[in-house]
């Protein structure tokens, strides 16, 4: 088959080797970067053990963490400008905890300015207060017989309506209050018998306690104290900010020597634990992997002359279990973002992103259909597309340039633009006008289906071919096509022939897929009635824009003030047309392929080919 | 022209078809949307389940059809 509609040709490769080249054999294949390694799981009865890492495995690791670490206290995301330099000593490790030193020395102080602070805040919000009752630190100390309870109110309160209220309790009490920070505060000392009551008339005004323990140990006066806190906060504010400063200048400069080293370090790495997932007896090692066909070849001369030629290479012709790698034209690769939205096809599937690339941008532009609208669309996708630079949003991004493309063009078949049947008054004229053919461009849509649905079940037949013979492919997938050349013909032709037809579909179903095939039996007439969306979405869209375009004219013919409303609602409505007609025409083409087409043929669950060594 | 009783019927055969793929529907998304916030791959598989029952109304609408087609 084409090559086209298949993963990339892989071939099953067994390496063998003295231990001694090891090291030797895994450089050489992390630097070509081709091999998929099978990882080698060890049954309870197998004599070979899995690998050893290399020796200087945990030396490489515990060296990232420390540089992550850096790079995470750094703030570090990428390389730094011109002043960006290397630490001056030559061996990285060593450069490595020089960095670390520096970094974590300055965190750690921070670390402890930080705690000082908060614990002079606290005090501060003790000191404020208290100042303002006009108190000493000493008399709230602990009291055999007096209770004392200090805090804010968060309403407004009528002072001495609360000194009398507390009076009427005992007359063994005191009241403190004052205005602090536009709040009252108060200080309330009373017999420690009579403290419920008192508790209880506090809360009455939504009381808030300040905690006063230790307050009684403070030295000096509390004016002198609250002086002393905020020179002292400022000077640890300065310190802090000093080494803050400094963190960032380390960051710039460092950067580029921490990301080289992250690279290389996790390089080495990969290739030092690389062997956890062979096989290993005491003196030897084997590797199970998967290549692409085309570079065997290149693979063997290179790990034979890298380890003179102690390494055995076998081939094999299995396919079980190969990883899948898609391989597309350029043109439609874009597209292969579908597939990774579902799930890859396995290595001896249908690669379909082939019949993706034809059939979504035309049931995109079938529905939008709109010639103003495709064009617009196109070089808002195309601009946006070549201004960012983003792996993931870029093929996303080409497939709607597809799609917008295949709208202008149905739009000149429908001759609609922007809902209008004209272009500034030159005429367009249709070659299929689907407002006044509802019709027959319900008809359309289900032809669409009929043949994208029996597409689909081609597809499966030749992966049922391939993978059960021909037995299978004829029972599970040729006996629905059976199924709807029988619903065809007792429709139209010959209700005898037809009938007949129907009942050998049935038992080929039946036989085929079981008891369940025959529940499913009604299925494949919802699959083919669900391209009538085609027409629904279409419908609606085209409709849309008309009425904008009424309400403008309506606006319009309303003199001057009309005329700014009639622009509003032209570019209000044409917009929001657009944004709608881009996403339902999207979900829904994307559903019909996942749900109608993929349905007949797909199993997916492929694995991805991750060559050991290749870059991101 | 269709007579008056004929259109109520077609209407009701998609309208309330449409509401009862709406009501399936309706929990299956809120499934599904859950899922996907905690698994992002599940989005197809939710978007399968989710778009399932739309089945309900294109059997409405295939009745609708015949009734005024008749």
């Amino acid at each position: 088959m084409v090559y086209l509609l298949k993963p990339k040709d892989m071939c099953k490769i067994t390496i063998a080797g003295p231990k001694t080249v090891r090291g030797d054999t895994v450089s050489a294949l992390h630097k070509l970067g081709f091999l998929h390694i099978e990882d080698y799981i060890r049954a309870e009865e197998d004599a070979v053990d899995i690998g050893t890492p290399a020796k200087d495995a945990e030396k490489l690791s515990g060296n990232l963490v420390k540089l992550r670490s850096i790079k995470s206290h750094l703030k570090i995301l990428k390389p730094g400008k011109s002043n960006s330099k290397k630490p001056i000593i030559k061996n990285n490790e060593a450069a490595i905890e020089t960095i670390e030193k520096e970094v974590v020395s300055r965190i750690d102080e921070i670390k402890d300015i930080d705690g000082e602070l908060s614990k002079l805040c606290e005090k501060e919000d003790i000191a404020g207060p208290v100042l303002a009752l006009g108190l000493d630190w000493a008399v709230f100390g602990s009291y055999n017989t007096l209770a004392h309870f200090t805090g804010y109110f968060k309403n407004s309160v009528d002072i001495p309506v609360l000194k009398k209220e507390i009076a009427s309790i005992t007359d063994k009490q005191d009241v403190f209050a004052a205005d602090y920070k536009g709040k009252k505060i108060i200080s309330v000392f009373a017999k420690k018998e009579t403290s419920d009551a008192v508790v209880a008339v506090l809360l009455k005004y939504d009381f808030t306690e300040i905690n006063t323990d230790g307050v009684s140990e403070f030295k000096g006066k509390p004016k002198d104290a609250l002086k002393k806190i905020s020179l002292r906060k400022q000077e640890l504010q300065k310190k802090k900010e000093t080494l803050e400063s400094e963190l960032n200048t380390l960051g710039k400069n460092y950067a580029s020597f921490v990301l080289d080293q992250e690279k290389t370090l996790s390089r080495d790495l990969e290739i030092s634990e690389a062997p956890l997932r062979f096989a290993e007896t005491k003196n030897a090692f084997v590797i199970d992997g998967w290549v692409p066909k085309k570079e065997y070849e290149k693979l063997k001369e290179t790990i034979s002359s890298a380890s003179d030629e102690r390494i055995y290479i076998k081939k094999s012709n299995e396919t079980k279990g190969a990883p899948t790698e898609l391989e597309n034209p350029k043109a439609v690769r874009p597209f292969e973002f579908f597939m990774g939205l579902y799930s890859l096809p396995k290595y001896t599937e249908v690669d379909p992103t082939f019949f993706m690339f034809l059939t979504f941008p035309l049931f995109f532009g079938f529905m939008l259909g709109d010639l103003g609208y495709g064009i617009l669309t196109f070089f808002i996708f195309w601009a946006v597309r070549s201004r960012i630079d983003s792996k993931e949003l870029k093929p996303v991004l080409t497939v709607m340039m597809f799609a917008s493309f295949m709208t202008a063009v149905f739009g000149y078949i429908f001759g609609e633009f922007f809902g209008a049947e004209h272009i500034f008054g030159y005429e367009l004229h249709p070659i299929f006008h689907r407002l006044h053919d509802p019709v027959g461009l319900l008809t359309i849509s289900i032809l669409i289906g009929v043949v994208h649905v029996n597409m689909g079940l081609i597809i499966g037949f030749y992966n049922e071919l391939k993978a059960h013979g021909i037995k299978a492919a004829m029972l599970e997938k040729a006996s629905w096509m059976v199924l709807q050349a029988g619903g065809a013909v007792y429709a139209f032709v010959n209700p005898t022939v037809g009938g007949a037809l129907l009942i050998l579909a049935v038992v080929m179903i039946t036989l085929g897929e079981g008891v369940r095939g025959l529940l499913e039996l009604p299925s494949i007439l919802a699959n083919i009635l669900s391209y009538s969306r085609l027409m629904a979405i279409g419908l609606a869209s085209a409709i849309l824009a008309l009425v904008v375009n009424e309400m403008a004219s309506m606006a319009f013919s309303a003199g001057i003030l009309g005329a700014v409303m009639g622009v509003f609602i032209l570019t209000i409505g044409h917009a929001i047309a657009i944004i709608l007609g881009m996403l339902s025409p999207f979900i829904h083409s994307m559903r019909l392929h996942y749900v109608e087409f993929f349905m007949k043929f797909y199993h997916g669950g492929g694995k991805r080919y991750m060559p050991f060594g290749a870059k991101e | 022209m269709v007579e008056p009783v004929t259109a109520i019927a077609a209407a009701l055969a998609i309208g309330l078809s449409a509401i009862a793929a709406a009501i399936a529907e309706k929990d299956i998304g809120a499934a599904a949307v859950g899922a996907m916030a905690e698994k992002e791959e599940l989005f197809v598989k939710g978007l399968i389940m989710t778009v399932l029952p739309e089945t309900i109304v294109l059997f409405g609408f295939v009745i609708a059809y015949m009734i005024l087609g008749a």
